[in-house]
């Protein structure tokens, strides 16, 4: 059936419901809530229940779902048999303008804090339902003040909670401390719901000045920086919009096609707000809310690999949780969109050409059925991929008749704890770990570990050392020069030499575990299945800077094994590794750089090593600040213009290195010199989209002085 | 009257306004109830029941937003009325949320549901898991837009284009093979 007769055929039956009989007499209706004594406004003299119904409210609750709950408890009311004596009624018309009065002052408070005109603002839902609960719940004639048996002054308070704006609900929660799981996603709900109302709101305004926001262009393309920069040109309630979206968690940002503006959630901020006070997995749900959504109009927005990965995270996020609220469904059905769309074809989604799986989907189900333990996506998708792997990535009976709702069953049973009866062998689970050095606990593991090992010289059993155990049974084993057990601990390769070369040449490294590192951590994340072998790294990090990446891979049955890598970097040379810019880095550096361009101080910087100090330069330059670049730039007259000259010159600020680049690595270029100064090299990998056959990243020229780290004048040259 | 005028009436306790009002939306009740599933021979019941419902929320609702109350409404009414039958009838089984209101009485729906074709789409629709047969309903039977139908289900807009797109693939799909069966290919 193609799409016309289907449509054809919709529209044949959309006639034929009009035959549904009517037999309706509206009059029988109204003598129905007669007799009910339903009233919608005039409140009959009914007497004070027992108990409130209003009790069981979550003062959290603020969704669309809550307003009509919120309405079935208040209809409770009026069916509600019990009666007392005496009705009941606290409070007069008097006090009731005086709260009408202070809700006022509230809600202007609000929407001068967010700069939005009286129809910007009356238009928020979350505005309209505080209005509607403060109108019922406070007029003396409402049902709720008689039968409430709360006070006016507490209803009054949570009619104003609901006014409350994601940035004061956030700040309440710092002050509140550590939200157990239930709490925490109760106050996700409400978060959720008010950051969707003011991403409408902003959608909305973007779209009734799409027309002169289309002016905001950088080298011919909409540039969000741009905009930014020239806010000032926009009309008021878009300048206004610009600068205060971002404290609210809302960002406006160019649109996937790049063919508009739209609002999208920032949660960066909010999620380093928030750290500390939020449960596991609460906070992956607000970094799953800023990633989507993951499809549109059955399409993906981003590429399947990427797609794939992000699927991962949103099953894992899912499985974790233990209460199913608002939340939890709005994010079961991005897994269940995305999954669909990343497996089946569609006529807006292809994912076969010439009767072949597409190479970018075949490597998207590589990665879903490399996911670690019992995910419901790896149960789904391995017999297809192993059986297209076998077909040569031809289109079979296998695919054509897979059933999308076993995933459900799978996930169904995942949740339950019943997925592992059916996934026999996978039970190779690594969870993220990490230990603070040094540390007793870990020390004597791996105490235990050597002793073991030195008593039977049966390394198979340490399979069930942990790769942070592995790395510092090595450490342990070379303070104490045990050449054999280290030379034990390395992966046979090519590379690692033989055990008479290793042990005559001197290739041990001394304090494999840097002994100014302050962490060791393991995260799951970075474990991957390959070729029935896994694949990992444990990080040494000191002061939450990463100062050493050390690579494991085990089979399903072995212990972990380091990876030998022979040292590129000399003796004693600075050296940052190669690391992803992820957003921990991003937050640490914009954090560096609004504290240090406030009086330039540079205490603030002192703990920060290269690649911090290279991107607060970036962020300053990103956001055109002429002084703070200046500040951070060697003081070498010889080459470097005057102070005046420099922040003078004409700026429009740069390309945002956050984008620009994905990955760093620093290098030292030369000997010290007497004064312990040397030269280094921040190496920026750029981005993939924006590599070329000439260049793959960019070197930025740094000097470690005597104060610290500083940027060569023209960085990039 | 305007229709906003009749809300605020009716608000106010004008049964009158509200008569006017369940005169003006009574038909789009009984549609919608019927296409989500409610039995020909039930759609009457329900129907009251939704304005009874309404009259009781009225006031809590921005007048602007009532067809979308009165589509939630609906949508609600009609689950639980199935509901409630089962839990009374104290049937065996697990009782599904997402259950298809029933078997429908040949002689009623035969009268609506006349064509074939209209019966075997009609029925397809509701062999459909909720959450794709009411968006695709909305769209095609009461004309409401994405924002609309997200409105009403409380669901993103994404989201609502997805299941669209979903619901159409899934019922081309079950009227081809149904097609095939039939004709034993």
């Amino acid at each position: 059936m193609d799409d016309n007769q289907f449509e054809q055929q919709m529209k044949l039956l959309k006639k034929t419901y009009e035959r549904v009989p009517s037999k309706f007499i509206a009059d029988e209706v109204l003598q129905k809530i007669e007799e009910e004594g339903s009233e919608p406004v005039e409140v009959k003299p009914v007497t004070k229940p027992v108990a409130s119904k209003w009790q069981k409210v979550s003062v959290w609750a603020i969704s669309l779902a809550s307003i009509f709950l919120i309405g079935i408890l208040s209809a409770s009311f009026l069916n509600n048999e019990e009666q007392g004596d005496e009705p009941v009624s606290e409070f007069d018309t008097n006090d009731s303008r005086k709260l009408e009065k202070e809700y006022k002052a509230e809600r202007v408070k609000r929407q001068k804090i967010l700069h939005m005109t009286n129809e910007q603002f009356d238009e928020l839902g979350f505005v309209q339902f505080a209005d509607q609960v403060f109108a019922q719940t406070i007029h003396p004639d409402s049902i709720e003040s008689r039968y409430s048996t709360f006070t006016i002054e507490e209803r009054f308070e949570q009619a104003v909670n609901y006014l409350k704006l994601p940035s004061e609900i956030i700040e309440e929660a710092q002050k509140a401390g550590k939200l157990d799981e239930e709490k925490s996603m109760q106050f996700l709900d409400e978060l959720n719901t008010k950051l969707d109302y003011l991403k409408n709101s902003y959608d909305e305004l973007i779209s009734k000045h799409h027309e002169i926001m289309s002016t905001a262009k950088y080298e011919g393309e909409l540039n969000a920086d741009y905009l930014y920069g020239h806010r000032s040109q926009m009309p008021e309630p878009i300048e206004n919009a610009l600068v205060q979206a971002p404290k609210q968690g809302v960002a406006i940002e160019v649109a996937h096609d790049k063919k508009s503006f739209v609002a999208n959630f920032q949660m960066s901020s909010v999620i380093r707000n928030l750290e500390g006070v939020l449960a596991e997995p609460a906070v992956s749900y607000l970094e799953i809310k800023e990633l989507g959504p993951f499809t549109l109009g059955g399409e993906l927005l981003y590429e399947p690999i990427q797609s794939a990965a992000y699927l991962q995270l949103i099953e894992s996020t899912l499985l974790k949780t233990n209460v199913h609220n608002a939340i939890y469904t709005t994010t079961k059905a991005y897994y269940e969109d995305l999954a669909y769309t990343l497996i089946f074809e569609s006529s807006n989604n292809r994912i076969i050409e010439n009767s072949k799986i597409k190479l970018d989907y075949a490597m998207a189900w590589d990665i879903l059925r490399a996911t670690q333990g019992y995910s419901p996506i790896k149960h789904f998708i391995e017999p297809l991929y192993n059986s297209m792997v076998e077909n040569e990535w031809l289109i079979n009976e296998t695919y054509k008749s897979l059933d999308f709702n076993d995933l459900s069953h799978a996930f169904i049973l995942a949740e339950s704890g019943d997925l592992a009866g059916l996934m026999p062998g996978k039970e190779h689970v690594f969870r993220t770990e990490s230990y603070s050095l040094p540390n007793d606990d870990l020390y004597h593991k791996v105490h235990a570990h050597y002793k073991m090992v030195r008593a039977t010289g049966d390394f198979q059993k340490l399979e069930s050392a942990s790769a942070i155990e592995i790395v510092a049974l090595l450490d342990y084993a070379s303070a104490l020069g045990e050449i054999y057990l280290m030379h034990s601990l390395y992966k046979e390769s090519s590379q690692l030499a033989s055990y008479e070369e290793f042990s005559n040449a001197n290739l041990q490294e001394p304090n494999f575990i840097p002994l100014d590192a302050t962490q060791i951590r393991f995260l799951e994340e970075l474990t991957y299945e390959k070729n029935n072998e896994f694949h990992t790294s444990v990080e040494i990090m000191k002061d939450e800077q990463l100062i050493k990446s050390i690579p494991l891979i085990r089979s399903k049955n072995g212990p972990w094994q380091i990876v030998y890598e022979e040292s590129v970097v000399p003796a004693g040379y600075y050296y940052e590794p190669n690391t992803a810019i992820s957003q921990e880095t991003k937050d640490r550096v914009i954090g560096l750089y609004e504290k240090f361009k406030l009086d330039f101080n540079f205490a603030v910087l002192e703990k920060a090593n290269a690649s911090d100090i290279a991107g607060v330069y970036l962020e300053a330059f990103h956001e055109s600040d002429l002084e703070t670049q200046y500040e951070l730039l060697v003081k070498d007259e010889s080459l470097m213009p005057p102070r005046e000259e420099f922040i003078s010159s004409p700026n429009e600020g740069g390309m945002d290195w956050k984008v620009q680049f994905e990955a760093y690595e620093v290098t030292q270029m030369n000997d010290s010199n007497e004064n312990d100064e040397f030269d280094a090299v921040v190496w920026f990998d750029l981005h993939y989209s924006l590599v070329t056959e000439d260049e793959s990243r960019k070197g930025f020229q740094m000097r470690k002085t005597k104060e610290g780290w500083r940027v060569h004048f023209m960085p990039f040259q | 009257m305007e229709e906003i005028e009749l809300i605020e009436r009716a608000q106010s306790g004008d049964k009158m306004a509200y008569g006017e009002l369940m005169d003006l939306h009574h038909r789009t009740v009984e549609k919608f109830g019927f296409q989500c599933g409610v039995r020909a021979d039930d759609v009457q019941d329900v129907t009251q029941e939704v304005f009874i419902k309404l009259y009781r929320f009225l006031h809590q609702f921005q007048k602007e937003r009532f067809t979308t109350w009165l589509y939630k409404i609906t949508l609600n009414t009609a689950r639980d009325y199935y509901r409630k039958e089962l839990r009374e009838k104290d049937k065996e089984g697990k009782v599904q949320e997402d259950v298809n209101f029933g078997v429908s009485t040949k002689s009623a729906e035969s009268k609506i549901l006349v064509f074939e074709e209209d019966r075997e789409l009609h029925e397809a629709i509701q062999l459909l898991e909720e959450k794709y047969r009411i968006p695709l309903v909305l769209f095609y039977f009461q004309e409401l837009t994405f924002e609309q139908i997200g409105d009403v289900m409380n669901i993103p807009l994404a989201t609502v284009k997805t299941r669209l797109l979903r619901a159409k693939e899934q019922l081309k799909s079950a009227l081809s093979q149904k097609g095939d069966d039939e004709y034993g290919r």
